[in-house]
């Protein structure tokens, strides 16, 4: 799966500008970002899921090198999705076997409801479980069921928006071993979108950190955590609690996304390295170890 | 509460169906000299001079059938839906096709044996010699100023009153289920013509509209009233479901049914509307309640259907008598069904509550 140069536009405001990303089958792509970095919006164009009011105006989509002319196609065969929140994104007057059933029937109409029992002890729910409504079950064994929903149609891409971030630290790790796991077996390529640095790190390969509907900087996840080039990848890793020492201050990251963004680097005005150069558009840094960033003055 | 209400409720329509058991001109069984054992009750359920309405003739039909179709629809599950047709089809029957073939007359003098309902009148039977009496042994609740019971009248009553507040109330409520969720599923055009659609019929009183709009109606049927409440009634549940689609429509579930390959009207009906129905039920029982003070007011001011007696009716024949009991029994009747609907809205209204909470 390869997006280049990617523009979606809210009311004539470019909330995505321009970004370009690639998955490589079975590889798992993070995608970082403060809330309003525009990495929601990246990862629903995928599937045509905007809302009414944003629109992609430009942005080439390829899968296995042949242009994608449906993206609507995807859904579900080619592109699952796991969403937020369990809570909601399940429909409460259905039992969860039916939920998942139905996302089965829509691409092979012919499968047997046996397939659902198996989704089900995949993703390691009792089969009798499959008669209970969404409300009877605990969040993570929800998060379970949408999995099992979105994997149902066998699709070659995982797309998931914060799949862990309403869960329970103890519960996360299961959901994100459970995830791992369907993905090796499948052979599957992922695309996590998440703020938590920790959970990129511990499942993905690659990953691209968003600011302001822009990537600022992507690499090797070891590279980009280990020696962050751009300000604000430094920034974030720094003000990580798990990060600090007692008794000190929590280093943060000054102000936010601002409404009307500077010119040049979009991050100049909160950025401690600022100079008059960033005014320009910065320049793309290269490694050798292909970590790329766009910044006038990279770190490291 | 809420059970009483539904036991209420339950005796109401059982007595509405039961009707003819009750009070009847015709004896269940009669056994003339010289002739043989009949029962021309059972001939007179069908009969179109002594059932003139079809809805009588309909209730009748379901009456007769009701029973074999409950035993063999808790029997055999799967013939559900086969024996609800068959009743369907057999109230349709009953109610276009009446018996026209004319009979012998019953007449108590030439019978050997006859078994009489409990009251030995039918709502229609006009008895001029005994026209305005009050209570008596043979008229529990009296006559009116044709000579009629008024308790077979109030017996039968049940049924156009409980039918126009039910049938009215299904019917704007399937109209005002699909413009609410057209307004709050499309959104943009549709949503601003079904809105200020919903605010003109809000403007007008719908008391108003309603006398209004059956002064005009020459010959007022028993359908004519239905649709007509039917025509004012359909705003509130419209706004209910435009105001659930609008909340329903941006949960994540949605997405998730769209992310997953889901057709949009998939989505629209089997997603989105189930989860808007729950504030409708609160609705419509408080709405039965409504429709069934509108028919009444209706027929009391003499805008109904004069052949089909009503409380309503009742309650104004019963007026030109000045015998208090003629109007104290239907006026009790309507205020005792209103007052167990609105029981029971209010106890379906507090179960979710419950539930959201």
């Amino acid at each position: 799966m390869k997006i280049d140069d990617l523009v979606i536009e809210i009311a004539s405001r470019r909330v995505v500008d321009g970004i370009s990303l690639s998955i490589a089958p079975s590889q798992t792509l993070g995608l970082v970002g403060e809330s309003g970095s525009g990495k929601t919006m990246t990862a629903l164009s995928i599937l045509e899921l905007l809302p009414p009011e944003a629109t992609v105006t430009r942005g080439r989509f390829t899968l296995q090198n042949k242009p994608i002319s449906d993206r609507k196609s995807l859904r579900g065969r080619t592109v699952g999705m796991v969403f937020q929140e369990p809570l909601t994104a399940l429909n409460p007057v259905y039992t969860v076997g039916d939920q998942i059933e139905e996302a089965l029937l829509v691409h092979r109409p012919e499968a047997p409801y046996s397939e659902v029992l198996d989704a089900l002890t995949e993703v390691g729910i009792p089969t009798a479980r499959a008669a209970d409504h969404p409300h009877a079950l605990s969040g993570g064994m929800r998060q379970r069921v949408m999995i099992a929903m979105a994997l149902i149609a066998r699709p070659s891409l995982l797309i998931a928006d914060e799949p862990t971030t309403a869960l329970d630290v103890t519960v996360q790790a299961q959901v994100l071993a459970l995830i791992a796991r369907l993905q090796a077996d499948r052979k599957m390529a992922m695309l996590l979108v998440s703020h938590d640095l920790a959970v990129v790190a511990s499942t993905c390969q690659d990953v691209a950190v968003m600011y302001a509907g822009r990537i600022v900087e992507r690499g090797k996840v070891g590279d980009v955590l280990a020696r962050p080039l751009h300000p604000y990848t430094a920034g974030l890793i720094a003000s990580r609690p798990e990060n600090s020492a007692p008794g000190v201050e929590l280093p943060t990251i000054p102000g936010k996304i601002s409404a009307i963004l500077p010119s040049g680097c979009r991050f100049r005005d909160r950025c401690a390295f600022a100079t008059a150069a960033c005014a320009e558009e910065p320049p793309l840094v290269t490694r050798d170890n292909g970590h790329q960033a766009w910044c006038v003055n990279p770190r490291g | 509460m809420l059970r009483g209400a539904l036991i209420g409720l339950a005796v109401l329509f059982a007595l509405a169906l039961a009707a003819p058991l009750i009070a009847s001109g015709q004896p269940l069984l009669w056994w003339p000299r010289g002739g043989s054992l009949s029962s021309p009750w059972l001939y007179a359920l069908f009969d179109a001079n002594i059932n003139e309405s079809g809805l009588d003739r309909a209730f009748n039909a379901a009456l007769l059938f009701i029973g074999p179709a409950l035993l063999l629809a808790k029997r055999m599950k799967s013939a559900r839906l086969f024996c609800a047709a068959v009743l369907f089809i057999a109230m349709a029957v009953a109610a276009s096709f009446p018996l026209e073939r004319p009979r012998a007359l019953f007449t108590e003098e030439k019978a050997r044996f006859s078994l009489r309902t409990p009251i030995p009148q039918g709502p229609h039977e006009i008895d001029l010699a005994a026209a305005r009496k009050g209570a008596s042994r043979a008229h529990p609740l009296g006559t009116d100023a044709a000579g009629r019971d008024v308790l077979a009248r109030l017996v039968w009553g049940a049924r156009p009153s409980l039918t126009v507040g039910v049938l009215s109330v299904a019917l704007y409520m399937l109209l005002g289920t699909l413009l609410g969720a057209l307004a709050g599923w499309y959104g943009g055009k549709v949503d601003v013509f079904i809105q200020r659609a919903i605010e003109v019929m809000m403007a007008i009183p719908s008391l108003f509209l309603v006398l209004a709009v059956s002064a005009f109606i020459e010959h007022r049927s028993f359908a004519h009233v239905l649709l007509i409440i039917a025509a004012v009634g359909w705003t509130t549940p419209a706004r209910l479901v435009r105001s659930e689609f609008l909340r329903l429509k941006n949960l994540d579930f949605v997405l998730a049914a769209r992310s997953s390959g889901d057709r949009e009207s998939t989505i629209m009906w089997r997603e989105i509307l189930p989860n808007a129905l729950g504030p409708l039920w609160v609705t419509a029982t408080f709405g039965v309640g409504s429709a069934i003070l509108i028919e009444s007011t209706l027929s009391f001011l003499g805008l109904g259907d004069p052949t089909l007696p009503s409380w309503g009716q009742i309650l104004s024949a019963g007026r030109a008598t000045r015998e208090w009991t003629l109007i104290v029994a239907p006026g009790l009747a309507i205020f005792v069904t209103v007052a167990l609907l609105n029981v029971l809205g209010e106890g379906i209204r507090r179960s979710f509550e419950a539930r959201r909470a």
